[in-house]
């Protein structure tokens, strides 16, 4: 499948940023036939921090806001809920209050200077960002990276992944009141937040990537510690799964909540979890060259179940996939020290990553080795959007759960 | 005390004629009323004739006062004192209209109807109170087709007792009261109908929900409580006069029961100012049903167990008949005040009464509001335990499908009290309590319409608070006791020995001696309040962010949704929630049918052809010809 990740436009040129068959390339906008191509089209070209913003009015409808600073609201953004009561009549997102101008940031840094600032645009998915941002600048520069390196990338993205998808599950459960459920999942994302400072040095994997290297790779006895932990963590996790997918009350306030078809994922421009759940295979797992390839998790209901269900399979696949990979680490024969010297001082690219929720895709411009340029397209974007048009005509019960379903975050969507 | 009678009937004939120039029109209704009112304490302890004139040897017209009359005549002359006098300062919304001439002339049939001693006399006197309503109504020249479906209940009603009083005619040769005791089951179903149909029971309340929201609030107020309390009045006094009956006493109490659900759970949904009132009148018509229903049924039983609970149901239904009567004057005169302040229509534009019209019209609606939800010690809060305690003591009757359909019955009003509170809240938070977002109401002369709903108000709490004097003057001393070191006739006790008591006294006592130290630590730290907006997100809540009424009872309209047939209406930017009264539905399917015939019989006979004309009226003729055959 053909995903736009985003559109640039540098000197009145237009440029379409399109993951296929595993690979990202631009295209330049030769006919319309190409932007209607994609029914989100209009999405990424204006990039509104006002999602949705159309009104309802009616006798007894009235504006529901949730945020930007409120109990429930966990980062700085804020729902705009058109309701007369319990049914949400139409929901847009503001996601003004956590734009922070990320992309202008970027400018007149160096590469390395800019891997800290890719890192903050959203915690959870620090790394994805690091990943994207430092294949993006690799492309432009034209920098050979080391297969172990590239290992290790993947290795640490599906790390990430763990982690995100307990985070999200546990959130699942806390709003259904599950709370035995979310506490034991919560123990497990806390588990697994050790690990990642066990395994980086950092709860969230900052500062482990470079351009075109890594700060450091784990030692042999962190990494038998973390063999034998996602072990475990998979296998108390299943066991949890397994369960939880027994417990008829929290089923039925996931199942049918937030559906999207197949079609509307797509005209939505949907990646991840969130269109698999829809019956859509995409191919962002075949992007990069794993050594071993992951399967491609599919559920085709499009509700918050299946959303959790695609993340829950997600999870214990990753860490089959970490065990499997570092039982042979050892052989991956590289130096992180080493400084890695780019073939060009100047020029343009962009890298794509699988963050736990979708493609993150750079793209940088380059020149005598200052960023000129920079965009930064997330899954969060079109994720609010997507959740937003899910929350329609469901009433506020299921807010949470289809909210949460989609692993969205505000920092993520707003830059 | 014939003087006062007549008295009051010429101040209200003269009203009507000077109806032109409204306020003297109102304040000549305001001393005819007043006379009413010496008339009804003067008859609680005196019974007499005041007028009588034979039209044939067994026909009369008979004018005569007694207890029954007494205690309906002070409740509703109360109710028409206040009213005449809000009615000088509302005059000046309706300046050259007949609403005034349909005032008095209503209050005059109403006395007729109370002092009525024989079916003639209560048949002109509802005749009079019905067109007059209809002439109130269409006051303002327009909805002339709802105020018909009012018309046409009230002539349904009209019809009930004119077919109830001819059968007694038939059975009896008379139509005189005294001669009720010889009616037969017949006579005793048309009679109640004919009153119950007054009483807007459900499904007899169909015209009210396109009518009340457009007519005048003193009108909506006069058919709100003194008219349906002439229903009351009907009942009260034909069932302890006529044949017992059981079968058709349980069909009263489960009719009484199902009409104080369906009021309770359509006011909920209700979001015009007038219309969840109007349905509230359903809920306490309702509960007054059952009581009434009670009573005969106890009374019919010789059982000593039960006589104490006949005569408290009977207490039951003249108590909340009188809280009906004064709580809703009460909260159609504070809402009609703040309606008019606003010139809205809708709960939710009329918010910040307190603040934005005035704080008697708020206090008005709050003290009311807080009747009808039973707080005490209201004097709703009194009825509505007496209802209640009348219910939890059905075990005492000796057949299983009696207490079957009490316990029913208990179910159903209890969801019905809690309905009601439901919908009062939502009433009292938006109206009275709500933010005014600034708004300031319009200018009006209010010193006459202040003056009636403070006198209304203090009675609502003086009722509850003096209980022991209000049951002692409707001739129930002997449910007044005393308990532990509350002295007699401090408690009102729902069966001896004691089942249940309440002392609204007592409690007043507690209440105020709780509130002593809050309030002075109020008042000492009043000062140093600091007053902040509330939390909302970080952000002002702007005009369209504020809660409205209708999502309020949304969860209910929702949860319900096949109760209330709950319809979303949809277009792309705009949305709109519609609930249904289903119990409507037989009305409309009715209206429907006739306007089809309607329709269909000017297009056959009334078509302009000499020839069809000639058929119709043979036609015409034929079936009268016929019909009077078969009657003679």
């Amino acid at each position: 499948m053909r995903l736009l990740a985003g559109i640039i436009e540098t000197d009145g040129k237009e440029q379409l940023l399109i993951i296929e068959d595993g690979i990202v390339r631009l295209f330049s906008v030769e006919n319309e036939e190409q932007r209607e191509e994609f029914a989100y089209y209009n999405l990424l070209k204006d990039r509104q921090l006002h999602l949705r913003n159309e009104s309802v009015s009616g006798p007894g409808v009235f504006r529901f806001r949730y945020g930007p600073v409120t109990a429930g609201v966990r980062e700085a953004g804020c729902f705009h809920l058109y309701t007369f009561g319990e049914k949400i009549l139409h929901a847009g997102i503001d996601l003004s209050w956590k734009h922070r101008r990320m992309e202008d940031a970027f400018e007149n840094k160096t590469s390395q200077q800019a891997v800290g600032l890719a890192e903050s645009i959203c915690s959870n998915f620090a790394l994805s960002h690091s990943v994207a941002f430092t294949r993006a600048i690799e492309n432009a520069l034209d920098i050979k990276v080391d297969m172990g390196v590239q290992n290790w990338r993947n290795i640490l993205l599906e790390v990430e992944r763990i982690y995100n998808h307990l985070y999200v599950i546990s959130k699942l459960a806390s709003a259904a009141a599950q709370k035995v459920l979310a506490s034991h999942l919560s123990s497990l994302f806390e588990e697994a937040l050790r690990l990642n400072e066990i395994l980086t040095g950092s709860r969230y994997l900052m500062g482990i990537n470079h351009v075109g290297r890594l700060h450091h790779i784990p030692s042999l006895e962190n990494m038998q510690h973390a063999i034998t932990s996602y072990s475990l963590i998979s296998k108390r996790f299943e066991r949890l799964f397994v369960h939880s997918v027994n417990n008829a009350n929290y089923m039925d306030r996931l199942h049918a909540s937030g559906t999207l078809t197949a079609d509307q994922a797509i005209s939505m421009g949907l990646s991840g979890p969130s269109l698999r759940a829809c019956g859509v295979k995409d191919d962002l797992n075949t992007t990069i060259g794993h050594l071993i390839q992951l399967p491609v998790i599919t559920q085709n209901e499009g509700d918050a179940l299946a959303r959790m269900e695609v993340r829950a399979e997600e999870l214990m696949n990753s860490c089959e996939y970490i065990i499997n990979h570092l039982k042979i680490s050892d052989a991956w024969n590289f130096n992180p020290d080493e400084d890695i010297e780019p073939f060009n001082q100047s020029g343009e690219g962009c890298g794509i990553a699988n963050s736990p929720s979708g493609a993150i895709a750079y793209y940088v411009a380059i020149n005598d080795g200052m960023i000129t340029y920079a965009r930064v397209f997330t899954p969060s974007y079109v994720g609010m959007n997507a959740a937003a048009f899910s929350l329609d005509e469901h009433i506020f019960t299921d807010f949470p759960f289809i909210f949460d379903s989609f692993g969205v975050h505000f920092s993520d969507a707003a830059r | 005390m014939i003087n006062f009678f007549w008295a009051s009937l010429f101040f209200f004939l003269t009203g009507a004629l000077f109806y032109k120039k409204s306020k003297t029109s109102y304040l000549l209704a305001f001393v005819g009323s007043v006379c009413a009112l010496v008339v009804g304490i003067y008859a609680l302890n005196h019974s007499e004739q005041l007028f009588r004139m034979s039209l044939t040897t067994n026909v009369s017209i008979t004018l005569g006062i007694d207890h029954l009359s007494a205690l309906f005549i002070i409740i509703a002359s109360i109710a028409w004192i206040a009213l005449s006098l809000y009615s000088i300062d509302y005059s000046v919304f309706y300046p050259k209209s007949n609403l005034s001439l349909g005032f008095n002339l209503a209050l005059l049939g109403m006395m007729l109807v109370l002092s009525a001693r024989d079916g003639f006399s209560l048949l002109i006197g509802w005749e009079i109170m019905t067109i007059c309503a209809f002439i109130m109504m269409i006051t303002s020249g327009k909805y002339y087709e709802k105020a018909y479906r009012f018309l046409a209940f009230g002539e349904l009603s009209t019809a009930c007792l004119l077919i109830g009083f001819a059968v007694l005619y038939q059975s009896t040769n008379s139509i005189t009261f005294d001669a009720l005791s010889r009616g037969g089951t017949v006579v005793l179903i048309f009679l109640s109908l004919g009153f119950i149909i007054k009483m807007d029971i459900v499904p007899f309340h169909g015209w009210m929900r396109g009518i009340y929201g457009e007519m005048p609030d003193n009108a909506a107020a006069i058919l709100s409580g003194p008219v349906t309390l002439m229903g009351v009045y009907g009942l009260e006094r034909i069932i302890p006069m006529m044949p017992i009956n059981d079968s058709w006493n349980l069909v009263l109490i489960l009719l009484g029961a199902l009409s104080a659900f369906w009021g309770g759970l359509q006011a909920v949904a209700a979001n015009k100012v007038r219309l969840l009132p109007a349905y509230s009148t359903i809920e306490n018509n309702g509960m007054i049903l059952t009581a009434i229903g009670f009573y005969a049924l106890a009374q019919s039983i010789t059982n000593p167990d039960l006589r104490y609970l006949a005569l408290f149901a009977q207490a039951t239904s003249i108590i909340i008949a009188l809280s009906h009567t004064f709580s809703k004057t009460l909260l159609f005169m504070s809402l009609g005040h703040a309606k008019e302040a606003y010139d809205v229509h809708t709960i939710d534009e009329a918010r910040g009464v307190w603040s934005g019209v005035g704080k008697i019209p708020a206090l008005g609606i709050v003290v009311s509001a807080l009747s009808f939800s039973a707080f005490p010690p209201l004097i709703g809060y009194v009825g509505e335990w007496m209802i209640l305690e009348t219910l939890f003591q059905s075990y005492k009757f000796p057949n299983v499908s009696t207490e079957f359909i009490a316990a029913l019955t208990g179910v159903l009003t209890a969801l019905a009290i809690g309905l009601i509170g439901f919908a009062m809240i939502k009433l009292i938070g938006y109206t009275a309590l709500g933010y005014d977002h600034g708004r300031k109401s319009r200018v009006i002369s209010n010193r006459f319409m202040n003056s009636s709903e403070s006198g209304m108000l203090l009675l609502v709490i003086l009722c509850g608070v003096a209980l022991p004097a209000v049951i002692t003057l409707l001739g129930f001393p002997q449910l007044l006791t005393g308990l532990l070191d509350v002295p007699a006739p401090f408690v009102l006790a729902s069966n001896q020995p004691i089942f249940g008591v309440i002392s609204p006294t007592l409690i007043t006592l507690v209440l105020i001696v709780l509130l002593i130290v809050p309030l002075t630590m109020f008042i000492s730290k009043q000062k140093k309040v600091r007053k902040v907006t509330s939390w909302n997100g970080g952000l002002p809540l702007e005009e369209e962010e504020y809660f409205t009424a209708q999502a309020y009872s949304q969860i209910l309209e929702h949860i319900l949704r096949n109760v209330y047939r709950t319809k979303e209406v949809r277009t792309k930017s705009r949305s709109a929630i519609e609930v249904e009264d289903i119990m409507l539905q037989p009305m409309n399917w009715l209206t429907h049918f006739v306007q089809k015939i309607g329709e269909g019989e000017a297009l056959v006979l009334m078509n302009g052809r000499i020839s069809a004309y000639v058929t119709y009226i043979l036609l015409l003729f034929i079936t009268v010809f016929i019909i009077g055959m078969i009657v003679m």
